[in-house]
């Protein structure tokens, strides 16, 4: 069984490596803001928090008979409330970070779990959320991926300054007229958008190392900002399409096999770049 | 003939809290003026520096910075901290923090020519210009200071306000940068908070001695005799003569504080 012989064949895994496509464009920008503010958890509590829109979803869909409330629907709002929380409390009340982002993870999980305990039936499709099920793809989906990409890309490309200028030196952005406030705000629910998109390839548990393996990989191999977007989104669409390709054959789970094989690439960056500086 | 004044500070009270930092602060500086800032640690200094900038509003008394409020003229006012506190693992290259001090919440999207243009003379200017593309991180502390400042001159900046801006360079470094801003001062405003004497005889027009309170005297009138707080006491700072030396810069440097104004003779 040849992945890249079925992929010609089968509409299923052209939809995942158009979903792999849409993914790594956010997730290799987003990430390398993600990465280089050093704001890697910031991303793991948005996308834990993401089972509680999942959650709720499934209880409505399936126990009050609303079809439209999707867990893409779910999904996203969940991202964009747990952003708003972390912003209300880091910003706005100057809360710890990590207090908050704690709250928010484990709040998130909670209410999620209830949800699903709530919902009758089995549920088949927990792994899905946990791991992601990037092989279970539809067109609507993509095209919500699709809209999601365009909203982070266009909302960085007329903010990416402001962004940078945050990212480095907060105090002087501020001086220098910058609304600090409003751009971190700006970065959270960016960040929560991509976690989105990334959700459905790796699953809440893994979108994580997929936001931040590749972007962090790049961070090794290129010192500006820009560059390092563009290798990150490069390095995340091959091991999400070469992660899809090694788990095809054999069955594995497709979104483990994805981070398994990012973190191998990361590895042989570290390895690569301390060779580099020996010779 | 007094030129017109760039800062006016009149009966300024600033506290953090129920601590008085701060008290009845009055004194003007004029355009073109080059006023160091001197006095004790604690004295008050940096507070100043900050309640020019709009960052902290006093508690009592008017400022005007550049004839308006200062967090309203902040876009025509250049500063540079005493050391910038940053992620060396942020990679930013020298020209993407010049640029930055042409970013406000208007200016969306990405720079202009002119804006590139700009960080590139900017960098010309203050002895940086081959060092555009070069990675931020890896530069000297004389060099990133040359850096802020070459982005504090990217908004045209009719007033310069440098917090120590030499404290956490070399000698030769810190020389380098004395003779930038002597150059500098010919076109602007500047107030420099510094510990450094040898800016106050060489480079200052005026001196601004703050310790609680403050006050302002010409260079003339320090280099004949001393410098007098207004908190009360007078310190010896200069002796006059053709090679103006310091006679006891421990009184102005290490001074703790005075206490209410007033309150010591």
């Amino acid at each position: 069984m040849s992945f890249w012989h079925d992929l010609l064949r089968f509409p299923f895994l052209q939809y995942a490596v158009l979903a792999a496509v849409l993914a790594s464009v956010a997730g290799g920008v987003m990430g390398s803001l993600v990465v280089v503010r050093r704001t890697t958890y910031l991303a793991g509590a948005i996308s834990h928090c993401v089972l509680a829109g999942l959650g709720l979803a499934r209880f409505l869909q399936r126990g009050c008979g609303v079809e439209w409330f999707t867990p893409m629907l779910g999904a996203s709002l969940a991202a964009v409330a747990a952003a708003a929380l972390i912003a209300w409390l880091t910003v706005q009340h100057r809360q710890r970070t990590d207090t908050a982002l704690s709250i928010v993870w484990a709040s998130g999980m909670a209410i999620g779990v209830s949800f699903l305990a709530a919902t009758p039936g089995y549920q088949d499709d927990l792994m899905s959320y946990l791991f992601g099920s990037i092989l279970l793809v539809d067109p609507a989906e993509l095209a919500l991926m699709a809209g999601l990409d365009i909203l982070v890309l266009g909302i960085i490309g007329l903010f990416y300054n402001q962004l940078l200028a945050v990212g480095f030196q907060p105090e002087l952005a501020r001086l220098r007229g910058v609304r600090v406030a409003a751009v971190e705000t700006v970065f959270l629910l960016l960040t929560a958008l991509t976690v989105v998109l990334l959700v459905k390839v790796a699953g809440i548990v893994l979108a994580l190392a997929i936001m931040t393996l590749p972007a962090a990989t790049a961070g090794l191999l290129v010192r500006r900002l820009v560059p390092m977007m563009v290798v990150a989104a490069v390095i995340c669409f091959a091991t999400t399409v070469g992660g899809l390709a090694l788990s095809y054959g054999p069955g594995w789970p497709p979104g483990a096999t994805i981070v398994e094989l990012a973190v191998v690439v990361y590895l042989a960056a570290v390895a690569w770049r301390r060779w580099r500086r020996k010779s | 003939m007094m030129s017109k004044s760039v800062i006016a500070v009149q009966d300024v009270c600033f506290a953090y809290g129920g601590q008085e930092v701060l008290h009845n602060v009055s004194f003007e500086v004029p355009a073109c003026a080059f006023v160091a800032v001197v006095g004790p640690n604690g004295g008050g200094k940096t507070t100043l520096l900050k309640l020019l900038l709009g960052e902290l509003t006093p508690r009592f008394g008017t400022m005007r910075v550049l004839d308006g409020e200062p967090a309203l003229v902040r876009q025509r006012i250049g500063y540079v901290p005493q050391a910038l506190r940053f992620d060396p693992g942020f990679p930013v290259s020298v020209r993407d923090v010049v640029l930055m001090g042409r970013v406000n919440w208007r200016s969306i999207g990405p720079y202009r020519a002119e804006d590139r243009r700009a960080a590139g003379a900017a960098l010309a200017r203050v002895g940086m210009g081959t060092y555009e593309r070069r990675p931020f991180a890896d530069l000297s502390g004389g060099e990133r200071q040359r850096v802020l400042i070459a982005q504090s001159l990217l908004c045209a900046p009719e007033l310069l306000l440098l917090d120590e801006p030499t404290a956490s360079v070399d000698p030769v470094a810190a020389s380098q940068l004395h003779a930038l801003f002597h150059e500098l001062k010919s076109d602007r405003t500047i107030v420099m908070v510094s510990h450094n004497l040898s800016v106050v005889t060489g480079h200052a027009t005026h001196v601004l001695c703050v310790n609680r309170t403050a006050e302002m005297q010409e260079l003339a009138e320090v280099a004949t005799g001393t410098v007098r707080l207004a908190a009360g006491g007078d310190l010896a700072l200069l002796q006059h003569g053709p090679a103006c030396h310091v006679i006891d810069s421990s009184a102005v440097l290490d001074t703790p504080h005075l206490g209410a104004p007033g309150g010591r003779k």
